[in-house]
């Protein structure tokens, strides 16, 4: 066989291979998306020639991909994404491996600032303005990034997750960052960056760091302190969560953190949930999905909490997080403070399409108990409050200090709500 | 020309026999077909070890139930991600225990676990526990599926909503169950679809099965089905989060 002729028949095979995943993403939106009625609207149907004549003629397999994201965006909703690794912003933003450093950023007043330490970092301060990472940087980055994300639908959680993998590195390799801190006061870290936490990961989601975090905080060290940076590895994330329930039962207060957690697997938004509800048949909202309606419902767990619960949420706590934090809310079992959350609560799932990459695509709507719709709306906290640079840079967190506040300031709470 | 005319016109005709419209008819001849009253008498336990996988979404884990005569049952699957899922019956008490929690099933998901007592009565209740689980029992006419044509019976229960079983015009054996699955998330249907049999001392058992769940498909796959085996009594007691429960006189 002439390699001419062989490499015609890899090209026709790789086009069936286009051409197939075209054909899956499109029909899995016209199977499965909750609403036929929205479908209509949007002219789904209408939509398949042209595109499928655009992958058709696609070069290779990144322009199939621009094309498909081109498509499914015009449902115009969160939690529709084709994977790939043309996901870079810019030559100007840097993409480290998605391992944190051993802090968390946040932009804050227009400069990229240390928002958070992982427990045992003594090199790096809050409030520290990250000037530098290897050798990049990081201004013109943020200009490029705010370019991209623009203003609209969740543009707060894509530019925190683009910040947080520009400082992120890959397992054992060490980072140069360039601080500036108060008064100007340059510092040179090197952080070499931990290996993972080994994770249990979920279907096409592996390989990922599950951050979390339990202390006690308040001047008394009587509140309950948990952070969840992603909603996953449920195995050890709900074990851990119960023992920290459990060592603070007689506790004034909790706070769950679920700032920048952009979500996960949703039935742990009703195993937390279950913790802190002492009442039967409580919900915290409900999946429509076409044809079946599934309740998110809260199993109250025996030796629950019934103090006063507080969660932190910013524009980057998204879907799981939001659920949870808007389905809490309208229990009237906690208090929300931060930020307004993304508006990006979809139930979706992840399949693989036949050329390699993954599609993951909304199969729900999601309404909270109260009939609120949080896609595109988000949670609007109870009390607003975001970090400031002075408070960061005096090493306050005031989202937190306000929760704490709170819990001093209310009344014991009680029993059986 | 005439006898290809006749083999085409034969070659659009659905394989199967006619459906008898008579329910009792259709249970019976399932019974038969699968192995027999006399072989499923035999039957005191059964043992089956295997894999559920979400079709399409990269998640396969390990699957066990254990089913005695007398009610009782133990399921675990053991998801990578999620842990194991487990659900059961003492015979008195049933119960799950899943990411939601431990929880002690009351009404018409007890009755429905609880109705049908035998080993073998996941899938064979509507011929096996007729009278125990069962009000009424209806032909609900014919249906084509992927080519093949099933009997379909409407089987009310005592509690809950009507189920559809539908039976292979063919083989007899049960093809697939249409139900509305009561649970904590509400009630949710259930399309339950039987794509292997195997003969295990005699019964024709139901050994892949794809339950589909809105846009969720699951298929539960059983390498080893055992009768008969020694289940220790232990496996079916209440775990300590669930005796709590029941101590704390919760639902």
């Amino acid at each position: 066989m002439s390699k001419i002729v062989f490499g015609l028949l890899l090209a026709a095979a790789g086009l069936a291979q286009q051409m197939e995943s075209f054909e899956a993403v499109w029909t899995a939106v016209a199977d499965k998306h909750w609403s036929p009625e929205q479908l209509k609207q949007i002219g789904w149907n209408e939509l398949k020639e042209p595109y499928r004549r655009r992958v058709a003629a696609a070069g290779n397999q990144s322009e199939v991909r621009q094309i498909l994201r081109e498509m499914v965006g015009k449902i115009g909703k969160s939690h529709y994404a084709i994977s790939g690794l043309e996901m870079r912003v810019s030559p100007k933003v840097r993409q480290g491996g998605g391992n944190s450093p051993g802090f968390r950023v946040g932009l804050v007043e227009g400069k990229v600032v240390v928002t958070g330490l992982e427990p045992g970092v003594s090199d790096v301060r809050m409030g520290w303005e990250v000037v530098e990472v290897d050798g990049r940087a990081v201004a013109p980055a943020v200009v490029e990034i705010q370019k991209q994300v623009g203003e609209g639908l969740q543009s707060g959680l894509r530019l925190h997750q683009m910040l947080q993998v520009m400082v992120s590195g890959s397992p054992g390799e060490e980072l140069a960052f360039a601080f500036e801190g108060l008064g100007g006061v340059k510092h040179k870290v090197v952080r070499k960056v931990a290996a993972g936490n080994g994770s249990a990961g979920f279907g096409f989601v592996q390989g990922v760091n599950v951050g979390r975090e339990y202390r006690r905080v308040g001047a008394r060290r009587d509140i309950g302190y948990f952070r969840l940076d992603l909603f996953l590895d449920v195995v050890r994330v709900l074990p851990q969560f119960q023992k920290a329930v459990e060592d603070c039962r007689a506790c004034r207060g909790f706070i769950i953190d679920l700032r920048g957690n952009p979500g996960g697997l949703a039935v742990m938004a009703n195993a937390l949930a279950g913790w802190f509800v002492q009442k039967e048949d409580v919900k915290l909202g409900t999946m429509y999905q076409r044809g079946v309606e599934l309740k998110f419902v809260v199993i109250p767990r025996l030796g629950g909490f019934a103090g006063p619960l507080a969660i932190l949420v910013d524009e980057a706590s998204a879907s799981t997080s939001e659920i949870f934090a808007g389905g809490m809310q309208d229990l009237g079992r906690a208090r929300i403070l931060g930020e307004r959350t993304a508006g990006a609560a979809l139930p979706s799932v992840v399949e693989s399409l036949p050329n390699g990459d993954l599609f993951q695509f909304a199969v729900a709507n999601y309404v909270s108990e109260s009939g609120r719709e949080l896609e595109g709306k988000g949670v609007k906290p109870d009390q607003v409050v975001g970090h400031t640079l002075a408070a960061l840079r005096a090493g306050r967190d005031r989202p937190l200090e306000a929760a704490i506040s709170w819990i001093y300031a209310s009344a014991v709470r009680p029993a059986g709500r | 020309m005439r006898v290809l005319y006749g083999l085409l016109a034969a070659s659009t005709f659905l394989a199967g026999e006619n459906c008898s419209p008579n329910p009792e008819a259709i249970l019976n001849r399932h019974l038969e077909m699968s192995g027999g009253k006399e072989a499923y008498a035999r039957v005191k336990s059964v043992s089956m070890l295997g894999t559920m996988e979400v079709k399409g979404q990269n998640v396969k884990g390990e699957a066990r139930i254990y089913r005695k005569n007398g009610g009782k049952s133990y399921t675990v699957v053991d998801l990578p991600g999620i842990g194991k899922q487990e659900d059961g019956s003492n015979g008195t008490v049933v119960w799950d225990k899943t990411v939601l929690g431990p929880r002690i099933k009351t009404g018409v998901e007890r009755f429905l676990t609880i109705c049908s007592s035998s080993a073998l009565g996941e899938y064979t209740r509507g011929a096996l526990e007729k009278d125990t689980c069962y009000d009424k029992f209806e032909f609900a006419g014919e249906e084509v599926v992927d080519g093949r044509k099933l009997c379909k019976l409407r089987l009310t229960p005592k509690q809950g909503k009507a189920e559809e079983h539908l039976f292979d015009s063919e083989t007899g054996l049960l093809a697939r169950t249409k139900m509305i699955m009561p649970s904590p998330m509400g009630e949710v249907p259930i399309v339950a679809i039987i794509e292997e049999y195997r003969n295990v001392d005699g019964v024709k058992t139901p050994v892949k099965i794809t339950n589909q769940m809105g846009v969720v498909a699951m298929t539960m796959s059983f390498t080893s089905v055992k009768f008969n085996e020694a289940i220790p009594e232990a496996m079916f007691a209440l775990p300590p989060e669930i005796s709590a429960l029941v101590k704390a006189g919760k639902k």
